[in-house]
């Protein structure tokens, strides 16, 4: 299931911007797509906070909460101030659609289960989303202020997922 | 705590009495937090010295220190200081993003 995930998310992210490598993103888009990423992993975090109660995890959670609003508060402001409206594109959309699925499965779980498949989601989820931003978003980024705030998020999604991979390790 | 207050107090004596003095910025060190990560550690740390965090990124971090002498969090804008009661190597790390990591060197 994770591994689909990720996959389905891989060809989002790697598969539309490259087929579409001749008008390659616009800034407008890739802040939407960012914008997205972060929001997705902070409706994620908000599941597990509403059925964990492994406090690893759910400290997880609010870590993924805290950081992320900070992250798209931070762009929302930026895209203010460039005088740039978020554009909805078709990486965005297909980006929400699988985490819409990947959500409705986790919320079937429970317990540990749960605990486990939400945990190796975001390992897997942050993992695909670094590739984004360091193959395809911050190069394709024109603006320096935007590609700034990408580099940042860069680093804040490795640092999740190497946070996520010990949360994995500890649970095993 | 008031030891610190009352060394702090004659630093700032020294400042006024003697304006061509370098700073003596000696018992207290500041360490930046930017683009999460810790800025470099500062040379000539002594125990009874304190060392404080000025948390310049968006992020909220933790400044927690390996052999648990010292564990905080620290908002954005804000910051956190510890005095250094032990000589030696002390490897610290934010626990929220563990990539994140420094080193003190508490001299005697
Ligand atoms: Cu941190």
């Amino acid at each position: 299931m994770i591994r689909r995930f990720a996959a389905v998310l891989a060809l989002a992210l790697a598969v539309a911007p490259a087929a579409a490598k001749e008008e390659k993103l616009n800034d407008a888009q890739i802040a939407h797509i960012a914008y997205t990423a972060g929001q997705i992993d902070i409706q994620a975090a908000n599941l597990a906070l509403a059925k964990s109660h492994d406090n690893m995890v759910r400290g997880f959670a609010q870590e993924m909460v805290r950081d992320h609003t900070a992250v798209n508060d931070k762009a929302l402001a930026l895209v203010k101030k460039l005088g740039v409206t978020p554009e909805a594109n078709p990486v965005s959309a297909s980006l929400t659609e699988a985490a819409d699925k990947k959500r409705s499965q986790l919320n079937h779980l429970d317990g540990a289960a749960f605990d486990r498949a939400y945990v190796e989601n975001e390992v897997a989820y942050h993992k695909t989303v670094n590739g984004a931003l360091s193959k395809t978003l911050i190069p394709d980024a024109s603006d320096p202020e935007l590609k700034q705030l990408l580099e940042t998020g860069l680093k804040l999604f490795e640092q999740h997922q190497e946070h996520a991979e010990h949360v994995a390790a500890m649970m095993h | 705590m008031t030891s610190i207050s009352a060394r702090a107090g004659f630093c700032l004596l020294a400042i006024f009495t003697s304006a061509a003095a370098p700073a003596p910025t000696a018992h207290r060190f500041r360490i930046v937090i930017q683009d999460l990560a810790f800025g470099a550690a500062p040379a000539g740390i002594r125990v009874g010295d304190t060392v404080e965090w000025d948390n310049q990124d968006i992020l909220v971090h933790s400044v927690t220190a390996q052999d648990q002498s010292f564990d905080a969090d620290v908002k954005p804008g804000a910051k956190v200081s510890f005095t250094m009661h032990r000589a030696g190597v002390i490897r610290y790390l934010c626990k929220y993003h563990p990539g994140m990591q420094g080193i003190l060197n508490v001299g005697e």
